[in-house]
């Protein structure tokens, strides 16, 4: 089905993400095989910032590597503009690669230390094209991060971790991608470094149009650079939505507890946090029922209900009339449920004055 | 109760006091000085932040407490007194009694530290047995008090646990154990360099509150190292501002946090994102990046990336002269303009 | 501020000279080069026919490094058997570097099940004793100087192989690496700019001990009868030769064995010296 009109293309997801599966070693071999994604499907669309958020082990950094081509599905497809990336032919493929970019977290590790900056940012560059020219395409590759073209000729070791994720950045934009995925771009900068980065990526997809998909664990850089917001755990996506309903009235079990579980950065403001409970079932997701049942507050609020145990929740919209906004996905039997809940959690509390961490309780 | 630091209970008599300490690297005129004529002291039950970023310093004060300062660095000049003692003068073996016995050090890669072809029950015995001196090698005692650590720390399944190895352990519950053999010896101050950097903010929730309730219920004092404010807002009582080997801002939090004066500590937490509610459309970035102890700046030396600074026409004190302080304020700022109005 | 520089551009006769390894080790290879190259056409003393002198002389202004057995003189079989030593073992220690580098990184870079095979050949090639596989080669081949070399180059390649092989494996992941295939450099490219670069130092360290091994080799070989044999001198004979009278008249061998010494050492501080030249790095130091 080919797309008619030009608003049709604009309106059609970049990428599409189906029943995605990702398993690591080899098959048959059960104890060193690891389900890194199970049954993943999300959209990505044009020129929106996504935020893909997750913990340790919950399968962010290799839906990432997914989308740029750098691993292959184990099950289920990746479609990039209506074409799956598994399919594409060489030349297709190459296309591809120039339109979907990475940035990578580690500044230091992502450029080679034998290469000077003009060495770098020239490997993008497939075509012969004439000195002078490349030259000026060059400084302004480097201009449009904030360096100066006096930087050319230098090596990565001369660098401080800020101007090498600029430089990163840079290389990434030579080849006039639309699409730029970071994994944790800014967590190993300097914390006066990080907003400049932060700022740049922001000024990045607002000027160039560039779609951005920000792979993180912090929820403070979502909130300020993303549009939607999809969350994962160990494996698979809980929820995904508009940033402003997950962040602030999600309506996933987990993602209240990752939310209440980062410092809220104010010493007046005591965080109150009745639901974060032991890194203990993070070991291995349940083969039946819902993944985030061992931990979960509300199953325990709600009575350990059987369901959590035994069906595996769907992935579902929920209705248009208790979100704000259309398109919000959840995984829960009990979504609808959370927002009274959690009001409940912290009255009870609040009242109780009790442990911090009553979830730790049973633990002694 | 929630907690709140009782400032009444805390003896008047500090635990630690620092006084003009130095630290270089090298020596002669290529030496360069990590930390810079650094004086504070920590109270008795005390939760202290120390915040800074990469080369400020910060890991290396902490080494310079402990006295493992690792070569070429030394100590160049300055105090510190630890419960009434001079730590500077204590004979090697004498120091050795102190780490560990009073005073510990939890590391931010808590696996780094441990010996990875043994059990973690030999872990944390190791160190009592160290510790025991000779002839009191009671197996099963050491057994019941490595027991008790990991329970006081809430590792699950604690005899399990202590049977296993290092790499069998999550992150989390690594960093417990860490706590665990830093705990074992009831040390009077424990110095947490980044203890929850590198864990799950989930996991760093409950490390965090193990911490303060460590200081609740046996009035240790920590000293507790990290680039992020959010975590000092969350346990810690005092707050010291270092950068390029100074400190340029210290008071108890609450002060620091609602009324911050020196510009690098208002960059700082303006640069903290809100973590809910609606975000600023672009965010005040400081130019350049923290300077690193080779070619630390003239005068104030934030001076090159002070909004303050470029606000008021570059004034020639910055640039000139070191900031007074009178560090005998509960609250001060290492900065010309910390008092007034730009 | 000075840019520093780094890369194959980087090697300049001022970066040699301002680069005192590096310049060490050339004056020492250009030394022994010349010393060699003098001998080729002139010696003091002819090197080869017997009953010249008095056998087993002590170094003195007349025979600086003594006589032999048979009474000639070793400082003029020294420059004589140069020629011998530096062409078959610089000859097979470069064929067996090139080769060697070119089968480690394809089957590092390739990996899979080409990475596979490769490394059980080369498993089994280094499995074979050296001097047995490269009898072998040599007695199939009828003795002669070029069958040494063959021989040699063949022999060496695998430790070559394999060292760079493990070299290539752990710079493949790097994310430099990724970064680059992200953009669609072509694997050539990757392996000339991303990789290579961090093979030479290990390869530096390879290259100067197969040269000494080779001058060794070289001389068993004909001892053996196969390659080079007496009376024509090499370095590696002189020092077998020497061998057995080593407690009563160690000059026999000390002079060859100095050359061997002085080779390496100067083919060694060269290649350190290139080695920082090469990375912008080192200017920091």
């Amino acid at each position: 089905m080919e797309p008619s009109a030009p608003e049709e293309i604009a309106r059609e997801p970049l990428f599409v993400v189906r029943n995605l599966d990702k398993v690591y070693g080899r098959p048959g071999r059960n104890s060193t095989r690891v389900r890194a994604l199970d049954n993943v499907s999300i959209e990505v669309r044009r020129g929106e910032a996504l935020g893909l958020v997750g913990e340790s082990g919950s399968g962010k950094t290799t839906l990432g590597r997914l989308l740029v081509g750098f691993e292959s599905p184990t099950a289920g497809s990746v479609l990039f503009q209506g074409r799956d990336i598994a399919q594409m032919r060489r030349a297709e493929l190459g296309h591809f690669r120039n339109m979907v970019q990475m940035v990578f977290q580690n500044p230091f590790a992502s450029l080679n230390p034998f290469r000077t900056v003009r060495d770098v940012l020239s490997s993008g560059y497939r075509r012969r094209i004439r000195r002078a020219e490349l030259r000026t395409q060059l400084v302004e590759a480097l201009e449009r991060v904030g360096l100066h073209e006096s930087m050319l000729d230098r090596y990565p070791f001369q660098f401080s971790g800020g101007q090498r994720q600029r430089i990163v950045i840079a290389r990434a934009l030579t080849v006039q991608p639309s699409v730029l995925i970071a994994d944790e771009p800014v967590s190993a900068l300097d914390v006066s470094v990080q907003a400049q980065v932060l700022n740049l990526f922001k000024a990045l997809q607002r000027d160039l149009g560039l779609t951005i998909v920000m792979v993180t664990h912090d929820l403070r850089v979502v909130n300020f650079l993303c549009d939607r917001v999809a969350v994962l755990y160990l494996g698979r996506l809980v929820e995904v939505g508009e940033r402003d309903e997950v962040i602030n009235s999600s309506w996933h079990p987990y993602t209240r507890m990752l939310m209440s579980a980062a410092p809220n950065g104010d010493p007046e403001v005591r965080s109150t946090r009745p639901w974060v409970s032991s890194e203990l079932g993070a070991a291995a997701p349940p083969e039946e029922g819902c993944i985030f049942a061992p931990r979960c507050w509300l199953r325990e609020q709600l009575g350990n209900p059987e369901r959590c145990l035994s069906a595996r929740p769907e992935s579902r919209e929920l209705p248009v009339e208790i979100t704000a906004s259309p398109g919000h996905v959840v995984e829960c039997h009990f979504a609808e449920e959370v927002p009274h809940y959690a009001r409940l959690a912290e009255e009870q509390l609040a009242a109780s004055d009790g442990p911090a961490l009553p979830g730790m309780g049973s633990l002694r | 109760m929630p907690v709140v630091f009782d400032e009444a209970a805390v003896d008047s008599e500090s635990l630690l006091r620092v006084e003009n300490l130095s630290v270089e690297f090298g020596s002669g005129p290529r030496a360069v000085r990590a930390v810079d004529d650094v004086s504070f002291t920590i109270g008795h039950g005390e939760i202290l932040g120390l915040v800074g970023e990469s080369g400020s310093g910060k890991s290396t004060l902490c080494l310079a407490l402990m006295r493992i300062v690792p070569a070429p660095g030394v100590v160049k000049s300055g105090r510190v007194v630890f419960d009434g003692r001079d730590l500077g003068v204590l004979s090697v073996r004498q120091m050795r009694e102190i780490r560990g016995n009073e005073l510990a050090l939890i590391v931010q890669d808590a696996l780094a530290t441990m010996n990875p072809v043994t059990r973690i029950e030999e872990q944390i015995v190791e160190i009592l047995r160290d510790h025991a001196g000779k002839g009191t090698v009671d197996r099963k005692n050491f057994r019941e008090r490595a027991l008790r650590a990991l329970r006081s720390v809430h590792l699950p399944n604690a005899e399990l646990n202590l049977r296993r190895y290092p790499h069998q352990l999550s992150g989390g519950m690594q960093q417990r154990v860490a706590i665990a053999q830093g705990l074992i010896l009831e040390p009077k101050l424990i110095i947490a360099d980044e203890p929850t950097t590198a864990l799950d903010v989930t996991v760093q929730a409950q490390i965090l509150s193990l911490l303060r309730e460590v200081r609740d219920t046996s009035g240790t004092s920590i000293v507790f190292v990290t680039h992020d404010l959010a975590t000092v807002a969350e346990i810690c009582d005092r707050v010291m501002v270092m950068y390029a080997g100074r400190i340029v801002e210290s008071g108890t939090v609450r002060e620091v946090f609602k009324n911050p004066e020196h510009p690098y500590t208002k960059a700082l937490l303006s640069g903290l994102l809100p973590l809910v509610g609606e975000p600023p459309e672009e965010l005040d970035a400081l130019p350049g990046q923290p300077p690193r102890p080779e070619d630390w700046p003239s005068g104030c030396r934030f001076h090159p990336r002070c909004p303050v600074y470029v606000r008021l026409g570059k004034p020639d004190v910055c640039r000139e002269t070191d900031p007074n302080v009178d560090e005998t304020q509960s609250h001060w700022a290492a900065c010309h303009f910390a008092n007034q109005e730009v | 501020m000075d840019v520093p520089q780094g890369g194959v551009r980087a090697i300049t006769i001022r970066a040699i000279v301002n680069n005192k390894r590096a310049l060490l080790g050339t004056i020492l290879v250009a030394a022994v080069l010349l010393f060699t190259l003098v001998g080729v056409f002139w010696t003091p003393y002819n090197p080869i026919s017997f009953g010249g002198g008095k056998s087993f002389l002590s170094p003195s202004w007349l025979h600086p490094a003594g006589t032999d057995i048979y009474g000639r003189d070793i400082f003029s079989r020294i420059m004589a058997g140069g020629q011998t030593s530096l062409s078959i073992a610089g000859v097979a220690v470069a064929v067996a570097a090139t080769m060697g580098s070119i089968i480690g990184v394809v089957s590092g870079f390739i990996g899979g099940i080409v990475d596979v095979i490769v490394s059980r050949v080369v498993d089994l090639m280094l499995a074979i004793p050296a001097l047995v596989f490269a009898l072998g080669i040599v007695a199939l081949l009828g003795p002669s100087a070029q069958s040494v070399t063959v021989a040699l180059s063949v022999v060496y390649m695998w430790q070559f192989a394999r060292v760079i092989r493990s070299i290539v494996i752990s710079v493949r992941n790097k994310t430099y690496v990724e970064a680059s295939r992200g953009l669609g450099v072509s694997p050539i490219a990757i392996i000339v700019k991303d990789i290579f670069p961090s093979v030479v130092p290990i390869l530096v360290v390879q290259i100067t001990t197969a040269l000494a091994w080779g001058i060794l080799d070289e001389a068993n070989l004909g001892f053996l009868g196969l390659g080079v044999q007496p009376p024509s001198p090499s370095w590696g004979s002189l020092l077998i030769e020497g061998r057995e009278y080593l407690f009563d008249t160690p000059w026999l061998s000390l002079g060859a064995g100095t050359m061997v010494l002085i080779t390496v050492l100067g083919v060694n501080l060269l290649g350190d010296g290139l080695r920082d030249i090469i990375d912008p790095r080192s200017a920091e130091k």
